[in-house]
């Protein structure tokens, strides 16, 4: 089971640890009254602080410790009841202060952990070190003039919250699971949107491999920026190998950056930037006091924690009867168990059905369309519902049912209107039926013959028979009933 | 009619509320004054056409009696480390020569909503960073008080250009910022009042940092009584500045006259023992003599470790300095020298851009942040630091301020400037930085006028945020000590 | 200090000394750093935990400043349209 790799010497397990960057969901940034929004004119967004003008000074978002406090919670955290301020600092373009305000050796959150499902359904615990609130830096935009680097301070000084795993994960599957479980957690927390692709979620992650079986911690190199789950799984997979083919040759390995380049799937050195870098973190004395997470602040932020992704599956098991599998893909995405609900308010819709048609075929549709957010679907939850409730009082049958989803996204028109112009409604009228069933009969002698001389799965040919006659519409109850009647 | 700038602040505001001049009519004396005492180059920017149009606000508020405050209409000097908006900012640095800042900085926005009248930006050390405004880069600034026989000595630093602005009356009164003594020392060596308040009493919101748990604004002014009420405009509770300290600010000027009877003052025993100056000692016993002829007890106090203070200030001023500076970076504000690469304009621009002593000072801070010394210097001195504030909480149980020297000779000659090394130009502050380390408030008035002809001042230092106990201390010695300006 | 650390410390610092200049200055720095050995022989053993004890002050989640780009850009080296310019970075 466990992810091994085969090196000439011997086998090499992988050691991975993960330092995520989440953007906070914040109106304002982490010390300044600008704008936290992405996006507008470049420069625009920007505080005279976050551009590092002289005499002005940090004073911190009370929501952005808030915030931080209930991401600790989901991660069933440590939460420190003081922690510090401090400055880290480099010189680079789009660093304005030319120090980041960060948290060192005292960050608002300490140890916690969260569950990955594995390959096999088995359930593993990956230990979270630390989560620490700091400043994000500005953009630097280089393809704009000939020359000369382009800076946009908008992003500048915006809240993020790095979360340090340890270096618990040990398969690039494992570190896509965390990573996914964790964008899960923030989403559900509303503390951050998580959206990889565009830059709300960051990861960067440390590998290093060792003889299987050993204990050892070997040199570590750190990847950066790896802006995807699945490119994250790539680059650890090629680090790892590359690592192994190193030691294989007798080579070593130094504990370096680098970065993946996704076209090639492969990391290189980011020689020249790193050399001696020496950060001198010291408290940051503009905000020289210890932030306090106070009693009630803990108490307030705990009233406000929503359902977690594990009780709402159990939730969904109990009050629906859903399988756990499908119980636990629903509540995955929190977007997606919401939905689910929303679509069950809907008078006379079905549990299973709703939870089918939601994990496969609007599934299917949104891969196909490459749709991310299931909320951009024309088939909204009340459209899902009432097209569930129609399948259960036998208006429509469920082959209809699922041929009407790709329609509306078409047309964007509502399920009852479809039905009707098309008029797909379901047959329920007996006495058509009967005729439909009676001329199948005669025209098919042979077949009469040889299901009454025992050849039973003749049956399913008489329904496929009688559902192609109607175009798929007749309820396949009555028609199943007068077929056994016909053919006695 | 008598000279209008000879006249103190409290002076002014009376004769405004009696009409006997108006603000334009002083204004224009000072900015006559300003113009005459260039020599002493105690300004970076002149803003003459601003201040008459102040001047003219005032006048028109004056007639309707609408009066603001006892500011309103006072002609002030504003260090040119304070954020003034669309006025140039410098901090006597190459590097923001040719800044000029979008904004206003809280205490001058005070002083602004108070009705005073900005005259000029004044000359200081670069950065704040020196005891004798050596280290401008417009230039140093002259002391206007002479030695007996002429020669021209220092100002003092690095409110330099405040202190010889007030003391050549080419304004009533000046802001100064105090980091490690720099309103205290050149206050005494030009014979002025300064008074450093308690840290977190004035808001650094928009004062161009120097080194932020020690930068601490404060007023430069001709009497004790002007320092009140000037403090009490430039004070008080700022959210913009999270070290800003919620605490009302007391009508300083109401109980200043009270007299000092019945007060405990010490003098630490560790400063008796050195071997001081004997004008620099006489001096102290003096004022120790006028405050005990007021009614107040004088006893010995002990303060074991301020032997360490001056070392702790130089590693944890540079260190926050090394920090504050790394935005002066040549891309969004002052000066950029080009580069081929951004490291390279990084290094050009900083090079030129700064002076020697800032150099000096970033690469010290830079070091003892640095991976492998941090612990030994950097943590080692916020440790001491504790101990030295400390040291100040225990005396403050037996008496209520602490009086002391202010400088440990009076004002030198740039010659004399020049001999000195690095380390013995920072023995300068000792008896001024341990103050700062403790975020105490500390006020300087001149006592005497030693044999040189230069004043010697002497600093009472207080409890936190008591600096009403400051000011009626320094105006018993102000009215009976043997120093005259004039 | 030698003028290998000098060198060195000067790089973080983004500063840059001509040969002469790095040796007054590592002789300059040495002097400073001989004297401050004096704290060395302080007790800290007594000293405990943050020094501060008031919590640190904080502010609501309002955006309270609107578009400053003009002013931002008014101090600027050589700005384009509406960004801050350095020279080409590779990365």
């Amino acid at each position: 089971m466990s992810y091994i790799i085969k090196g000439r010497t011997c086998d090499y397990e992988v050691v991975i640890g993960l330092e995520v960057h989440c953007q906070v969901i914040s109106n304002a940034k982490l010390f300044s009254g600008a704008s936290a929004a992405s996006g507008g004119t470049p420069n625009d967004h920007v505080a005279f602080i976050d551009a590092g003008f002289p005499g002005m000074l940090p004073v911190v978002n009370k929501f952005c410790v808030e915030q931080a406090v209930k991401t600790g919670l989901g991660l069933n955290a440590v939460i420190n009841k003081e922690s510090v301020f401090a400055r880290k600092n480099y010189f680079y373009a789009d660093l304005p202060q030319g120090y980041q305000i960060s948290q060192f050796d005292k960050p608002i959150v300490g140890n916690g952990y969260l569950e990955i499902e594995l390959e096999d359904g088995s359930t593993k615990k990956i230990g979270i070190e630390r989560l620490h609130l700091e400043q994000d830096a500005g953009k630097s935009i280089h393809d704009m003039l000939p020359g000369k680097s382009c800076i946009d301070l908008n992003r500048s000084g915006v809240a993020l919250m790095e979360i340090v795993s340890k270096p618990d994960m040990s398969s690039p599957y494992e570190a896509g699971a965390y990573l996914t479980k964790l964008r899960s957690i923030v989403r559900y927390l509303e503390t951050c949107d998580g959206n990889m692709n565009e830059g709300s979620m960051r990861c960067d992650a440390n590998v290093s491999v060792r003889p299987a079986g050993s204990k050892e911690l070997r040199t570590r190199c750190e990847i950066k920026n790896v802006n995807s789950i699945r490119y994250l799984m790539q680059a650890i997979e090629y680090e790892a190998n590359r690592h192994v083919d190193a030691y294989d040759n007798g080579e070593e390995i130094y504990q370096e950056t680098r970065l993946f380049n996704a076209n090639k799937r492969e990391t290189r050195s980011m020689r020249g930037k790193e050399n001696a870098n020496d950060y001198r973190y010291f408290p940051d004395p503009d905000l020289a006091f210890p932030l306090i997470v106070t009693d009630e602040l803990l108490e307030k932020v705990k009233k406000s924690m929503p359902e977690m992704p594990e009780e709402k599956s159990k939730r969904f098991m109990a009050d629906y009867k859903l399988s756990e599998d499908d119980a636990k893909r629903l509540v995955s995405e929190k977007s997606v168990a919401e939905y689910f609900e929303e679509a069950m308010q809907e008078k006379g819709s079905d549990a299973k059905k709703t939870a089918t048609l939601i994990l496969v075929e609007l599934a299917a549709i949104m891969s196909d369309k490459q749709i991310e957010n299931i909320r951009d679907l024309k088939t909204t939850a009340s459209r899902l519902g009432r097209i569930t409730a129609l399948v259960e009082d036998g208006t429509i049958g469920l082959r209809i049912a699922k041929e009407l989803l790709p329609m509306i996204e078409e047309t964007d028109k509502e399920p009852e209107t479809i039905i009707e112009e098309k008029g797909l409604k379901q047959v329920s009228d007996t006495k058509e039926i009967e005729k439909i069933i009676d001329k199948i009969i005669a025209d098919n002698p042979k077949n009469v013959e040889d299901y009454k001389g025992g050849k039973e799965k003749l049956f399913g040919f008489f329904v496929g028979q009688a559902m192609k006659a109607t175009q798929g519409k007749a309820n396949p109850g009555i028609i199943n009933n007068i077929l056994k009647e016909k053919l006695k | 009619m008598a000279d209008l700038t000879s006249l103190s602040i409290a002076e002014l505001s009376k004769g405004f509320n009696n009409k006997e001049f108006s603000s334009t009519e002083v204004t224009k004396a000072y900015i006559e004054n300003m113009e005459q005492g260039r020599k002493y180059n105690a300004f970076i920017t002149e803003t003459a056409e601003y201040a008459l149009k102040q001047a003219l606000e005032s006048d028109k508020r004056i007639s309707k009696g609408e009066r603001l405050s006892d500011l309103d209409g006072v002609p002030l000097g504003i260090k040119d480390l304070f954020c003034t908006e669309n006025i140039r900012t410098t901090a006597a640095s190459k590097i923001l020569e040719n800044f000029i800042p979008p904004y206003e900085s809280t205490v001058t926005s005070k002083l602004l909503r108070a009705g005073s009248v900005f005259i000029g930006k004044t000359n200081l050390d670069e950065f704040a960073m020196g005891g004798a405004n050596l280290t401008s880069y417009f230039g140093q600034a002259v002391n206007p008080v002479k030695r007996q026989d002429g020669t021209e000595v220092v100002t003092g630093g690095s409110s330099g250009g405040s202190a010889a602005a007030v003391a050549a009356d080419m304004c009533a009164g000046a802001t100064g910022t105090d980091t490690g003594g720099s309103i205290r020392q050149p206050a005494a060596f030009c014979g002025i009042v300064g008074i450093k308040p308690t840290y977190g009493r004035c808001s650094r919101y928009g004062i161009i940092a120097y080194a932020s748990s020690l930068d601490q604004a404060g007023p430069m002014t001709k009497t004790v009584e002007d320092a009140a009420i000037m403090l009490e405009k430039m004070a008080g509770f700022d959210e913009l500045d999270s070290t800003s300290a919620d605490i009302s600010v007391p009508d300083f000027k109401a109980t200043l006259k009270n007299g000092v009877k019945g007060l405990k003052i010490g003098m630490p025993k560790e400063f008796l023992n050195n071997d001081l100056n004997s004008e620099i000692a006489s001096a102290w016993q003096e004022g120790k003599e006028i405050l005990e002829k007021a009614g107040a007890e004088v006893k010995e106090v002990s303060l074991p470790n301020m032997k360490y203070a001056l070392a702790t200030y130089y590693i944890i001023a540079p260190a926050e300095a090394s920090s504050n500076l790394a935005r002066y970076d040549g891309v969004r504000f002052g000066l950029r020298v080009d580069g081929s690469s951004l490291d390279e304009m990084y290094e050009n621009t900083r090079s030129a851009g700064f002076g020697a002593e800032v150099q000096r000072r970033i690469m010290i801070g830079t070091y003892v942040l640095s991976a492998g010394y941090y612990d030994a210097y950097y943590l080692k001195a916020l440790n001491v630091r504790k101990l030295i504030r400390q040291d100040y909480i225990n005396a403050f149980k037996e008496v209520d301020a602490v009086l002391t020297p202010v400088a440990p000779t009076t004002a030198f000659t740039i010659e004399e400037s020049k001999t000195f090394d690095p380390v013995t130009n920072y023995l300068q502050d000792a008896f001024t930085v341990p103050v700062n380390l403790a975020k105490l408030p500390a006020i300087s008035v001149p006592v005497k006028k030693a044999s040189n002809g230069l004043p010697i001042g002497l600093q009472l230092i207080g409890r936190d945020f008591d600096e009403e106990t400051l000011f009626k201390g320094a105006y018993v010695l102000e009215q009976n000590n043997s120093w005259s300006r004039k | 200090m030698d003028a290998k650390e000098i060198n060195h410390i000067a790089r973080l610092a983004r500063l840059k000394f001509d040969e002469s200049a790095v040796d007054s200055m590592a002789k300059d720095l040495n002097d400073i750093l001989k004297w401050m050995d004096i704290l060395q022989s302080a007790d800290t053993s007594s000293v405990t935990g943050i020094e501060e004890t008031a919590p640190l002050r904080q502010r609501e989640d309002k955006v309270t400043v609107g578009s400053l780009s003009e002013k931002l850009m008014k101090n600027a080296y050589e700005p384009y349209e509406h960004f801050f310019t350095v020279p080409k970075v590779v990365e």
